[in-house]
């Protein structure tokens, strides 16, 4: 036990110290870069058609951001704030704070990123692992093999116009875009929810096709990897039936680097999926990030680049965690 | 024992999988065909106007203050639909529509302004629309200058505000102005876009004026807020509001929804399937546009046929540094301008949607007199004409040679470069800059684009950190002191310092005799006709010999609509009013007006399926 604790300990350090590091730089990345975060301010204002007084109302606004004050003395009031829970008001979009444009975004993300992930990781897991088994010859290898090669192979950004157009267009089966149906009364209901599922449908498929095709090739090649292992053979001189030896044995070996990928893109869903947001017209966090890039917004920039960079990095915190108890041949102890 | 144990993990196993696998299952298919029903119409469609928007909306769902610098007027619709403004004005009629306000008038030196509101208006929470919202609103303004948006002009303005009676206000100026009342930034009227708006008093009195959401906001307009998200707003109906009362006119749509639905295929699809009734402006390319009246009978725009667009009132035009050598000569700068082919522009960037244009200005009919004063000036100064010629004749006389790679080569030895800056995130811009760089190359100049976008290309474009950028200009659309008043040399910073705007002067010009005439021009009444006039001359003289922007184009603004729901939209075959969604004058598309010259209403959309 203490081995173990020392274990998770050591891990929680990295953990930090990483956190520490990237929210550093990502605080003074932005500021290297040649330009004025409150003439994001102006870029709005420009859409007005022109507009007089607007370098009096500009300064008044970097003195309201702080932004007038040294770099070392936002970058200590950025600390403080961040230990009290404060990411602060975004430029672009004040008064609005950066807390509630990701509280805004952050749950369409999570929702469509994650059960489109563990769908097409499930899918594809599971038919990967069957097709290895059957080896190179079985029909059913060749039927998914190049079909998961030619999903795998298309943007899905393009397999999500080809959904709209079919789908939204032809068919008019799913609504072209939106997260949910504009004044329909936002509360939780049934009808409520099954219009949010229905728009998720096309996004949620368009991720699930291309990236179900990454998930069956690596665990497929892993099996038929995995057939010629001393302990398959074992198994098999043994007279186990061949369920038994891909479910139990191979499947179970093949599994660890599957977990490591979906670890690895549950913790990227985070960065969300812009373009795929922009098809779909779908809230997230994609837009949000891709708009506080472009507009120069600091504390929006801060703000999702933590989230990000909390949820990468505790994805690998807990697969760390979590690896020993899977494998029991990964070792606590050190040597 | 084992084998039991065996049998029944794997059955719990089997029995999970299919419970999980028929709820998913159940999900979908009940997702997809159940929910058809249930959610399909929560708003009906024949009695809904749906206007598509060109990007999501951050700042407005929670908060929907018209005065925060981020807060998105267009796309929230809430001032075409919610705020309302003292006067219109119809670019195509050229009226100054009286709306919270009845009539205005000057004091005889132009030092104060009384204005005449409208009585029996009602917020949408029913409260009086009255002088004092009005006085309330000004001294807010005048008290937090320069947090609040346009505040810093309205402090340069006014000087204070008084209430006359309940529905009559007196401003008084800190200098004379006979045109106060054109300053959308300063006085609630709106010519393009929109205007400095009045609040209500009653809400927003003890509020902090910036960080107040004004949620759900309160206006005097048709129709008031019923829900929203970043991607869409949904108004409804108000029974109660003035024009309905005084006028007996409802707004034929019941529910308008400012809808974000995607990208451009998705903005066609919608407008083929009928789900969509008017996109904004930049969205549809001519080919899509065109695609989506192919496939439905009921999308049109402005002409049904080519050039299809409305003219947007600012005109398209190169800006050239000024304040850089070699581009502080004027005859530089008129070597450029030969070296563009503006018919080349119109085809290749707009897709012939529009025409090369010789100056400044918009084409509309209002300021027809004063360009007849200039017709001279306009065959003088042939800005519309590519002449390569021209221009190496130009170059030569400068003493510039060609290299043995074709760029030009100055006196003192250097290429003739050229950096020039593009908003990449502006499509048009991105066209029309290609073509242009294409032509600046063929005639010898080592031309480099810059694309940038967002805060750092409004930075770069501000300090003047570049040689040659297209910009529009705006909005000389009814008096044409506007559009020279951007180039007069108060607003000239070194290179370096932000200016105070990309058309006010970011390229840098200084000349005191012009200075002089657009000064006198600026206290003498737009009512002077002939005066102006011979102002107007005076500096177009200057400003032709001069050339310190090269025009290019006049303004495309193709804007379809979908009269399968919804007819009677302005046309150039019935130019009743501007096409425009995005700007405050939608009020009037969706309601008509009262004429002001014999009070009776004029126009309004109505359904095409009338019960």
């Amino acid at each position: 036990m203490g081995s173990y604790l020392r274990y998770v300990s050591g891990r929680f350090a990295i953990f930090v110290i990483t956190v520490f590091i990237s929210i550093t730089i990502v605080f003074i990345a932005p500021r290297l870069v040649p330009g004025d975060p409150l003439y994001a301010v102006i870029s709005k204002l420009a859409e007005m058609g022109g507009s007089r007084g607007s370098p009096e109302l500009v300064e008044e606004y970097r003195k309201l951001f702080g932004l007038d004050q040294p770099v070392l003395t936002q970058y200590l009031c950025y600390l403080r704030e961040l230990i009290r829970g404060n990411l602060g008001y975004s430029i672009a979009n004040f008064p609005v704070t950066v807390a509630e444009l990701l509280m805004r975004s952050l749950p369409w993300t999570i929702g469509l990123l994650s059960v489109a992930t563990v769908i097409s990781w499930l899918i594809g897991t599971f038919i990967g692992a069957i097709s290895g088994w059957g080896g190179k010859e079985s029909k059913i290898s060749k039927v998914l093999v190049p079909l998961a090669l030619g999903l795998y192979t298309i943007p899905y950004y393009i397999l999500a116009i080809i959904l709209v157009f079919l789908f939204a267009y032809v068919w008019r089966i799913f609504p072209i875009s939106g997260g949910y149906t504009p004044g329909f009364p936002i509360k939780f209901s049934l009808p409520f929810v099954l219009d949010i599922i229905k728009h998720s449908i096309l996004p949620a498929l368009s991720i699930i096709l291309i990236s179900l095709g990454w998930w069956f090739l690596s665990m497929r090649s892993m099996i038929v990897l995995l057939q010629g292992e001393d302990y398959i053979l074992l198994a098999q001189a043994k007279g186990l039936s061949g369920r038994r030896i891909l479910w139990r044995y191979a499947f179970r070996n093949a599994l660890l680097p599957q977990m490591s990928g979906l670890a690895i893109s549950l913790g990227h869903i985070f960065g969300g999926a812009i373009i795929l947001e922009k098809i779909f017209a779908y809230p997230g966090i994609g837009w949000f990030l891709y708009s506080a890039i472009t507009e120069l917004d600091f504390p929006m920039i801060q703000g999702g680049v933590l989230v990000c960079i909390l949820a990468v990095a505790a994805a690998n915190f807990i697969l760390d965690l979590i690896y020993p108890l899977i494998d029991p041949r990964i070792k606590y102890k050190r040597g | 024992m084992m084998i039991r144990r065996k049998i029944s993990k794997r059955s719990r196993l089997t029995i999970i999988s299919a419970g999980l696998a028929l709820v998913f299952a159940a999900l979908l298919i009940f997702g997809t065909l159940s929910v058809q029903n249930a959610y399909a119409q929560p708003l009906p469609r024949e009695e809904t106007l749906y206007v598509a928007i060109s990007k999501r909306v951050a700042l407005g769902p929670k908060i929907l203050n018209i005065y925060t610098p981020g807060f998105d007027r267009s796309r929230t619709g809430l001032h075409q639909l919610v705020m309302e403004y003292f006067f219109y004005v119809n670019l195509e009629t050229g009226e100054y529509i009286p709306w919270l306000a009845t009539s205005f008038h000057y004091s005889p030196d132009f030092k104060k302004i009384t204005v005449n509101l409208r009585s029996g208006v009602k917020w949408n929470d029913g409260w009086p629309f009255t002088a004092d919202d009005v006085v309330f609103t000004y001294n807010l303004l005048l008290e937090n200058a320069p947090k609040m948006v346009w505040s810093a002009e309205v402090a340069a303005w006014v000087e204070s505000i008084e209430k006359l009676d309940d529905y009559t206000v007196e401003l008084t100026l800190k200098k004379p102005n006979p045109r106060f009342h054109l300053i959308r930034e300063a006085f609630p009227a709106v010519r393009i876009w929109g205007g400095v708006t009045i609040l209500p008093k009653h809400v927003w009195e003890g509020k902090d004026p910036v960080k107040f959401n004004n949620y759900p906001p309160v206006g005097t307009g048709p129709y008031r807020l019923l829900s929203s998200s970043e991607a869409a707003f949904v108004y409804e109906r108000r029974d109660d509001w003035w024009g309905t009362e005084q006028y007996g006119v409802k707004p034929a749509p019941k529910y308008v929804v400012y809808q974000y639905f995607g990208p451009e295929t998705s903005v066609a699809i919608g407008l083929t399937t009928n789900d969509i009734d008017s996109p904004a402006i930049g969205i549809l390319s001519l080919g899509s546009y065109l695609e989506a009246k192919k496939k439905n009978p009921y999308v049109t725009a402005w002409y049904a046929r080519a050039p299809h667009a409305w003219l947007d009132p600012c005109p398209r035009l190169l800006m050239i540094q000024n304040a850089k050598s070699p581009w502080d000569r004027k005859e530089v700068r008129w070597a450029i301008s030969y070296l563009v082919d503006r018919e080349a522009i119109v085809e290749l960037a707009y897709e012939g949607m529009t025409q090369p244009s010789w100056g400044l200005y918009p084409y509309y009919k209002g300021l027809d007199p004063y360009f007849t004063t200039i017709q001279d000036l306009i065959q003088k100064y042939p800005t519309t004409k590519c002449n390569p010629a021209k221009a190496e004749e130009i170059f030569k006389s400068l003493g510039f040679n060609k290299g043995t790679d074709g760029v030009w080569v100055m006196g003192d030895g250097t290429r003739l470069k050229m950096d020039f800056l593009v908003d990449s995130g502006d499509s048009e811009a991105m066209k029309v800059t290609a073509v242009i760089a294409d032509q600046l190359r063929a005639g010898g100049i080592a031309v480099t684009i810059r694309p940038l976008t967002g805060a750092v290309q409004s930075d770069t474009r501000l300090r003047g950190k570049w040689d040659i950028a297209w910009q529009c200009f705006c909005p000389g659309d009814t008096d044409v002191y506007d559009n020279l008043e951007l180039f007069h040399s108060k607003y000239y910073v070194p290179l370096g310092e932000p200016a105070p705007w990309y058309e006010r002067n970011s390229f840098r010009y200084k000349n005191p005799k012009f200075d002089a005439i657009v000064d006198e021009m600026a206290v003498t009444p737009p009512s002077e006709v002939e005066k102006i006039k011979t102002l107007f001359r005076q500096a177009m003289q200057i400003w032709f010999e001069d050339l310190p922007v090269i025009p290019l184009t006049q303004t495309p603004a193709l804007v379809p609509f979908n009269t399968a729901y919804w007819v009677g939209w302005p046309s150039a075959a019935d130019p009743w009013n501007m096409p425009v969604n995005w700007w405050a004058t939608f009020n009037l598309v969706i309601c008509g007006y009262p004429s002001p010259k014999t009070g009776e209403w004029v126009g309004g959309i109505r359904s095409s399926r009338p019960r």
